[in-house]
């Protein structure tokens, strides 16, 4: 048998502390308890290597590695795959037959590890099993730090998700590159075939002694009831998990002492969440990490820092940040533009399909992450939304990050999103979605907005459901959440009846963007008196009447306006109503 | 191609009246930096994108037949000086002081450009951009309107260039003479009986021919502050300026002509209106703001928010009786027609905070630009003895500054106004049950 590994590749780094710490555990399965020590991980993929050699693996293929629960089976597929020279693709089942044959299509997989056949694959198909105790071929292989290791998907909301590849060398070196610290036990709930969940996987094959629990199927119970347990020193969250262990109820009961950090990452997570969650932990430092599957290793961490919540940190472990603009030149501090992110000494990952990898992979080693953000002059990076996240209203442009962050800071908000709704006038407005408590009081929320947010960033119209649309990756699914806010439409209102009475409504919904019923009261909605102008402006045009700015004051509602604008004189071009006329001009 | 020719509006007839030997300073400016990395070219070209769309920028003025009309160009360029300080030991300062120069030179109303603009580098990354205009081609609301359609044509450089706006600044004056020719007076005359616009500064023999121009800044209340006169406002179901006009004329009781009538003092303070409640005016570059007398009736000693009320009420009748200034200043008029139409103005623009993205790799950010130094001018209509020049931009806080002839008052009397009206202000907004003449305890110095 002839498998010949560099230090910097998995089969190198597993071979190694197979032979330094063998009985150690590298991964514990909860909540049955199953582990798998370092040796026992790499002497099943050393046979399962050569099942694959078996089966007509050479040094170069791609494989498929469908992921479900079982985490022991997939970190010895995935070494087994490296073993044999192959690169692992791996890939949710959970998001369905269809997801993964479209994932081998993509990735040019040549054939597929999996315990369920998946109908429709193409070339091979082998449970793991079946390569351990089956048939076996020699090996003569050699795995160096360059070599391809890994294709994972993004999870992408609009479109299909791009295959990232990655190297050895560059999965494993942000936990290889630093000296050993003291020995620690993590615990998480992150799905493989996720950056984050990827990096969790390979975790105990770095320098530092590290024993990785993985309780698949998050639930915040059994969550605590880990922590309890097994007292982890550090815990992986990503934010739905994080905002569900914050809302447990019996979590001031727990004893979370064990835990001595505690990472956020893969979605944004508000201030107020993470200040949160940083009580929640006593013992524990709270830290958020800024990356992207693309950019990785290249990474932006935060310790919560009272003095500075909004900001995501400064870069880690070799990674330089640079803010550009449009044209790709580098912008002043503190200005905003997209936020780009370098590793450096690493081989950067890149698309597998060339043509969209030139585009976010630059030429020079800077990858595009697709947020927007800006540096303080501190070196501290904060972000302003996505790029297609931007809401522009009225020529102002407005960070639905930012919008999201002052809900979730209200006490009866669990989560909040926010996001663009069409405005005839100003041509988008901003427009938000909650998760509250029961009893939340909505028309406190628009108030306790405007109050932090100001009127332009404030959102005019506010649904509130019971849970938050997601994507099958678990972030919030922006697209779903424009028609929460056009059910509002339908059945919110009540307007006072037809006629006059609807058509005024209609006008001070537009202009004030919120939803209004008979005893709405301009001054409570929070009417400027620019507001007042433009309601004004469009009365007189729709409904033909000497409507003024005062009769907005003067009336207490919805209803008595409309009463009034039924009994205000009809406008009269004699009378000096008669637009502006524009004079003939010489010159045209 | 020839210019075309119109008649100019009234108040620009009055500024072009009061020139002296033609020139005039009374000039408005919009002032930006620049931060990030700035074409030049593309800058001055964008300048002219804004003179082909704005008339205003290719406008003059001229006699003809013995009245006064404004001479549009068919195009016209603003003339542009660009200078480079990234040399000098202190390029900003340096900077600063070259543009208040720039905002202040006269300008020749019957020379060939009523606006000028001035670009400045201090060092990479670092530029000023001042353009200065005379108050016949501009006002307030224009200065945003500029800045705004400047960030675009910059932005947009080489796309096909924006249309230009419904109406110009001519198609407005034709109108406002219109108006004026047609309206009634009767019903302003009854409404303005027992009403002065004088108020009686202690020591003062009155203004003379020509009026010496100083600013006083208000003190910076905060955001809180606004906060608290909005919420007044709306508690009282009015809108922002009428809580300002009331302690405007309540910081002013103890200089309100007496004689006009039993009861106590009854104010006229003047009101500068933007003027563009008119959907196919709001996009116009022009000086389309007017003024409008605004009644304040100081008797009987009410309380604050009841004051509050009475100001409400006077801006209603305005707003419902929309007579423009070149018809109402026969009534206004009073003793030889020299001086001010008002002594007292209030000029308030509310708005919301500039954009702060960059556009086209350029951060362009509006610079209040204070002045300081006293300036020499004749009278003209569109100017009081006291000006209360009042801006809620930025963050919601209430900025300005008390503006006021220095050769009628002491400079120290300018700053004990501006302080007084704050006072009263903050005042009366957190105590709106006081009575007037309980607010003025609170003030130092005050004597009634």
């Amino acid at each position: 048998m002839s498998i010949k590994a560099d230090n910097l590749t998995i089969p190198g780094r597993l071979r190694m502390l197979s032979a330094e710490r063998g009985e150690q555990t590298a991964i514990q399965a909860l909540p049955d308890g199953g582990r798998l020590t370092f040796r026992a991980w790499d002497q099943r993929s050393d046979d399962a290597a050569h099942g694959l050699a078996a089966v007509g693996v050479r040094p170069g293929d791609r494989v498929l590695l469908p992921v479900t629960t079982d985490w022991l089976s997939l970190a010895v597929a995935y070494a087994a795959i490296h073993k044999s020279g192959g690169t692992a693709v791996p890939v949710l089942a959970s998001y369905g037959e269809e997801h993964v044959r479209w994932a081998q299509a993509s990735a040019a997989a040549e054939g597929v590890v999996s315990d369920q056949p998946i109908a429709g694959c193409a070339g091979w198909a082998r449970s793991l099993a079946e390569l351990e105790s089956g048939a076996k071929a020699p090996l003569n292989v050699t795995v160096s730090a360059h070599d391809e290791a890994q294709i994972i998907f993004t999870s992408g909301t609009t479109g299909r998700p791009k295959g990232v590849a990655a190297t050895h060398e560059n999965i494993l070196q942000s936990i290889c590159s630093r000296p050993a610290g003291p020995a620690k036990v993590g615990l998480h709930s992150v799905p493989a075939a996720t950056n984050a969940g990827q990096g969790l996987l390979v975790q105990p094959l770095g320098n530092t002694p590290h024993t990785v629990l993985v309780l698949p199927e998050f639930r915040a119970e059994e969550f605590l009831d880990a922590i309890e347990k097994h007292r982890p020193t550090d815990i992986v969250l990503v934010p739905t998990m994080a905002l569900a262990l914050l809302r447990a109820q019996d979590a001031a009961q727990r004893d979370l002492s064990s835990v001595r950090m505690v990472r956020t990452m893969s979605a944004p997570i508000s201030p107020a969440a993470l200040e949160r969650l940083d009580a929640m932990f006593p013992n524990a430092a709270t830290v958020n990490m800024y990356a992207s599957t693309e950019s990785w290793p290249a990474r932006v961490r935060a310790r919560f820092d009272r003095t500075r919540p909004a900001s995501v940190g400064k870069p880690e472990g070799g990674t330089r940040v640079r803010i550009v603009d449009a044209s790709g030149a580098e912008v002043p501090t503190g200005v905003t533009g997209e936020v780009q992110l370098k590793a450096d000494g690493v081989t950067p990952r890149r698309y597998i399909d060339a043509a969209a990898s030139a585009e976010v992979f630059l030429a020079d080693g800077w990858v595009r992450t697709g947020d927007v953000g800006y540096l303080d002059a501190d070196g501290f990076l904060y972000l302003s939304d996505r790029v297609d996240d931007v809401v522009i209203s009225g020529g102002f442009n407005i960070s639905t990050l930012e919008v999201a962050a002052v809900l979730e800071g209200h006490p009866q908000v669990i989560e909040a999103a926010a996001f663009g709704m069409p405005h005839e006038v100003l041509g988008q407005y901003v427009a938000a979605a909650v998760q509250g408590v029961p009893d939340l009081d909505v028309a406190s929320l628009y108030e306790y907005a405007r109050e932090r947010l100001g009127p332009v960033k404030a959102p005019r119209r506010i649904a509130v459901a019971a849970r938050l649309p997601r994507t099958r990756a678990g972030k919030v699914d922006k697209h779903s959440l424009p028609a929460l806010i056009r059910a509002l439409a339908v059945d919110g209102g009540g307007h006072a009846g037809g006629g006059a009475d609807e058509r005024v409504a209609r006008i001070w919904e537009a202009v004030l963007q919120q939803p209004v019923t008979a005893a709405s009261d301009f001054l409570e909605l929070g009417g400027t008196s620019l507001e007042a102008a433009e309601i004004t402006v469009r009365v007189r045009r729709e409904l033909g009447r000497a409507a003024r700015e005062e009769d907005l004051y003067r009336a207490g509602t919805l209803a008595e306006y409309a009463r009034l604008m039924l009994t205000a004189r009809p406008l009269d071009e004699e009378a000096g109503d008669a637009p502006i006329k524009r004079l003939p001009r010489r010159t045209g | 191609m020839t210019s075309d020719i119109f008649r100019a509006s009234y108040l620009q007839e009055s500024l072009y009246l009061s020139a002296s030997n033609g020139e005039s300073a009374v000039n408005v400016g919009v002032v930006l930096q620049l931060r990030g990395s700035l074409d030049i070219p593309r800058l001055l070209a964008a300048i002219g994108a804004l003179a082909s769309r704005h008339e205003a920028l290719r406008t003059t003025l001229a006699s003809v037949n013995g009245e006064v009309c404004q001479v549009v160009a068919p195009s016209g360029e603003v003339p542009a000086v660009v200078l480079d300080l990234s040399g000098e030991h202190d390029p900003e300062a340096e900077a600063i002081r070259l543009v208040n120069d720039h905002l202040r030179r006269p300008f020749d109303l019957h020379g060939p450009s009523l606006c000028r603009a001035i670009i400045i580098t201090c060092g990479p990354g670092s530029h000023f951009l001042a353009i200065s205009l005379h108050h016949a081609v501009m006002d307030g609301w224009s200065a945003s309107v500029l800045a705004a359609d400047l960030r675009a044509c910059y932005a947009e450089a080489g796309a096909a260039p924006m249309g230009a706006p419904a109406l110009q600044p001519a198609d407005y004056a034709a109108w406002e003479r219109q108006a004026a020719d047609s309206a009634s007076l009767d019903d302003w005359r009854e409404h303005l009986r027992g009403y002065s616009a004088r108020v009686r500064i202690p020591g003062a023999t009155g203004p003379g021919p020509e009026q010496l121009g100083m600013a006083c800044e208000l003190p910076d209340g905060g955001p809180g502050a606004f906060d608290g006169i909005e919420k007044l406002a709306r508690r009282l179901r009015v809108p922002v300026v009428a809580v300002l006009a009331a302690a405007l004329a309540a910081s002013l009781r103890e200089y309100a002509a007496e004689d006009c009538g039993p009861g106590g003092p009854r104010l006229i303070i003047g009101m500068v209106r933007a003027n563009r409640e008119r959907a196919e005016l709001r996009d116009t570059v022009g000086y389309l703001a007017d003024i409008t007398p605004l009644t304040i009736d100081l008797s009987g000693d009410p309380e604050f928010g009841g004051l509050v009320g009475r100001a409400a009420a006077a801006l209603a009748y305005s707003r419902d009786h929309p007579v423009p200034l070149a018809a109402l200043s026969r009534l206004l008029r009073t003793g030889s027609g020299e001086g001010p139409l008002f002594d007292v103005c209030l000029n308030y623009l509310p708005g919301g905070p500039p954009p702060e993205q960059p556009r086209g790799g350029l951060l362009m950010t509006s610079v209040d630009v204070k002045d300081e130094e006293p300036s020499a001018s004749r009278w003209w209509d569109g100017t009081a003895l006291i000006d209360y020049v009042l801006r809620s931009a930025s963050s919601a806080r209430l900025a300005g500054c008390v503006r006021g002839d220095v050769n009628t008052f002491a400079p120290s009397f300018l700053a004990d106004l501006a302080d007084r009206f704050w006072a009263i202000l903050l005042r009366g907004t957190e105590s709106p049950d006081l009575q007037v003449s309980e607010l003025a305890p609170a003030v130092p110095g005050a004597t009634r």
